[in-house]
This record gives C-alpha cells, sequence and structure tokens, in this order.
C-alpha cells in the first residue's frame, strides 16, 4: 500500500496540478485510487510553499466534478440502451434495481452528496443518478456541494497538519467515520421511510 | 427468519455508535492539536522548511533530512530546502535533462545503485550544504 501511496506522490510532485487534476478526475470517473490521501498530500506540500492552497483545492474541485458529470451524463445518454446491448437486460428488469431506481429518484440528495466521500462508491451513484435520470440541477448543485465539502476536509487537514499530516491520519480518519455514519443513517432511515412508502402505495394500488 | 430480523434499526444503532465514538475521537484529537497550536495562522511553530529559512533558521534539524523519502523530487527538494538549482546535479554528478524533475528512486535507477544508497546520498549532500550555510 505504501509503495502505491509514494507513486501517487511523486506523480503529484513530478506532474503537480496536471497530475493532482488527473488523479481526482480517474478516481471520480471510475477507479478507486487513493484520491483523498493524495490531495491530503497535496495539502502538506502546500503548507511547506511548494503548492498553492486555492489552486489545490481549486484543481482538485474541477478534476471531481468533471468526472462526476461525465459519468452522470454517459449513463443517462447511453445507460440503459447500452446495458440492454450488452446483455443486462434482465438486471434492469429486476425488481431490485427498479427500486434501487426508484429510491435514487425520490431521494437523490443525501446519497450523491454523502457518496462524495467514499471515492469508490461515487462513480456507481453517479452512472446510477444517470441511469435514473435524477434532474441534472440536483445532481450539480449536491456533487458541487458534496465534492467542495470532501476536497476541503481533505486538502485543508494535509494543509494545517503540514508535514506533520502522516503522523495525525488518525484526526482525518476520525473526521470521515463522523461524515460517513451520519450519512449511512441519514440514508437508511430514508430507505426505510422509502420502501414503506412504496409498500402503501402498492398496497393502494391493489385495493 | 432473516427477512423478520430487524436489520434497519440495528443497522441505524450501529452507525450512530460509530458517529458517537468517532466524534469523541475527533473532539480529542482537535483539542490536542489545536493545544499544540495546529490550526492557528500564521502557524505559531515550524510549519514548513521555507517557514524556518525565512524565521532566519539556517540549519534545519537532522529529522527533517532523516524524514526524505524516494518518491521526492530534487525539484521539491531545492524548494523546501531552498537550495540552489544546481546544486544536488553537481554534488550527486546528475546527468538527466530531466533534473530536477526527477525523483530520488529515478536517480538510484539512473545510477545503478540500490534506492537505499541513493537516499543516503542525498541526505549526506543537503546535510553537507545546510551544515556550511550554518556557519556561514
Amino acid at each position: 500500500m505504501e509503495t502505491i501511496l509514494s507513486s501517487f506522490f511523486a506523480f503529484v510532485l513530478l506532474y503537480k496540478y496536471a497530475g493532482l487534476f488527473l488523479i481526482a478526475f480517474i478516481a471520480a470517473l471510475a477507479l478507486p485510487i487513493p484520491a483523498s490521501a493524495t490531495l491530503a498530500a497535496a495539502g502538506a506540500f502546500a503548507a511547506q510553499g511548494y503548492f498553492n492552497i486555492a489552486a489545490v483545492v481549486g484543481v482538485a474541485l474541477a478534476g471531481n466534478v468533471l468526472g462526476d458529470h461525465i459519468g452522470y451524463f454517459f449513463a443517462r445518454r447511453y445507460g440503459e440502451t447500452t446495458l440492454s446491448r450488452m446483455g443486462f437486460g434482465r438486471l434492469l428488469r429486476n425488481r431490485s434495481y427498479r427500486m434501487l431506481k426508484g429510491y435514487i429518484l425520490d431521494v437523490p440528495q443525501s446519497l450523491i452528496y454523502f457518496t462524495r466521500f467514499v471515492t469508490e462508491v461515487g462513480p456507481t451513484v453517479n452512472v446510477l443518478a444517470g441511469l435514473a435520470a435524477v434532474p441534472y440541477t440536483t445532481f450539480l448543485f449536491f456533487d458541487v456541494f458534496g465534492e467542495m465539502s470532501y476536497v476541503l476536509l481533505y486538502a485543508l487537514t494535509g494543509y494545517f497538519l503540514g508535514s506533520q499530516w502522516e503522523n495525525n491520519a488518525g484526526f482525518l480518519a476520525s473526521g470521515v467515520v463522523v461524515l460517513l455514519s451520519l450519512g449511512g443513517m441519514i440514508i437508511l432511515i430514508q430507505t426505510w421511510v422509502y420502501r414503506r412508502h412504496a409498500r402503501h402505495r402498492t398496497q393502494k394500488i391493489i385495493l | 427468519m432473516f427477512r423478520k430480523f430487524p436489520w434497519y434499526p440495528l443497522l441505524v444503532i450501529m452507525c450512530a455508535a460509530a458517529f458517537l465514538a468517532a466524534g469523541y475521537l475527533l473532539m480529542r484529537d482537535y483539542r490536542a492539536l489545536r493545544y499544540r497550536g495546529a490550526f492557528q495562522y500564521p502557524h505559531p511553530f515550524p510549519h514548513s522548511f521555507r517557514q524556518m529559512y525565512r524565521a532566519g533558521e539556517r540549519h534545519l534539524t537532522r529529522a527533517d533530512v532523516d524524514a526524505l523519502r524516494g518518491w521526492m523530487t530534487f525539484d521539491y527538494l531545492n524548494k523546501g530546502f531552498v537550495l540552489p538549482q544546481e546544486y544536488l546535479a553537481a554534488a550527486l554528478a546528475i546527468r538527466a535533462h530531466r533534473y530536477p524533475n526527477m525523483t530520488i528512486g529515478a536517480f538510484a535507477k539512473e545510477k545503478n545503485i540500490p534506492a537505499a544508497q541513493a537516499l543516503r546520498m542525498v541526505q549526506d549532500a543537503v546535510r553537507t550544504y545546510l551544515t556550511a550555510r550554518q556557519s556561514q
């Protein structure tokens, strides 16, 4: 893991803002790479005078938002057609998928916002939002709001902890767990409420 | 039995417990860091190599040089330790055109030496310069 992280740090030092943009973009688009640790390191490099912190935040935000938008628009434009042609038609007709699609259409706000902090899940939610045709203004607002929170959290933690950011990674980890557990509670409660309403709607239709 | 198990309340309780535990650890770490002056600006204790240089401290501690790693670039070292651009290239006989935009690891590969040896060479070169600067 340390070797992988070292490679990303070296990449950012070699290619500077362009490298940071590329890492943020690829992580938001598809690949689960250690973008969060790289962003914290970039913040620490800014504290040491090697980068400008405003530029680090701006570049990382731009990369993340662009990656999210490409995933969203691609899924919205080509998603279900492409999946059907690839042989996933059965998945698209599956009850669980339809319920998930209905859920994100009804309450997309918390799901989009909190999954910005989980780079492994974020790309999947972008695709799901596109497939479900979540209104663009809703996706744009909560995506930018979520990415801004995520970028500021990691970049500023690295910036204020400076060269000691690696030794104080526990502080950052606690912050992330607080946000994710809060997000988990909100999403679970919303899911439970959504499923109850969906059951009531089904019962009303039957009656 | 699986369907009737109250998964949702259990998961909400687990998330709430994680939230409270992480919240407590977060506040504890925040207080400790704040006590050490981590969140004040300008930083009351040296936070960067450049800040120490501007403060007139021209001799960096061994800990700073010992913290060098193979993924760091020569450009980063030059700016962090405020070294003349060509000092490390001359001291380490680096011929690569990429300099200073190359890592210590790449320097080791170019010289065909182990990474640990290359790192020691860079550290010795930086220490030599810092010692000479301090004595001026």
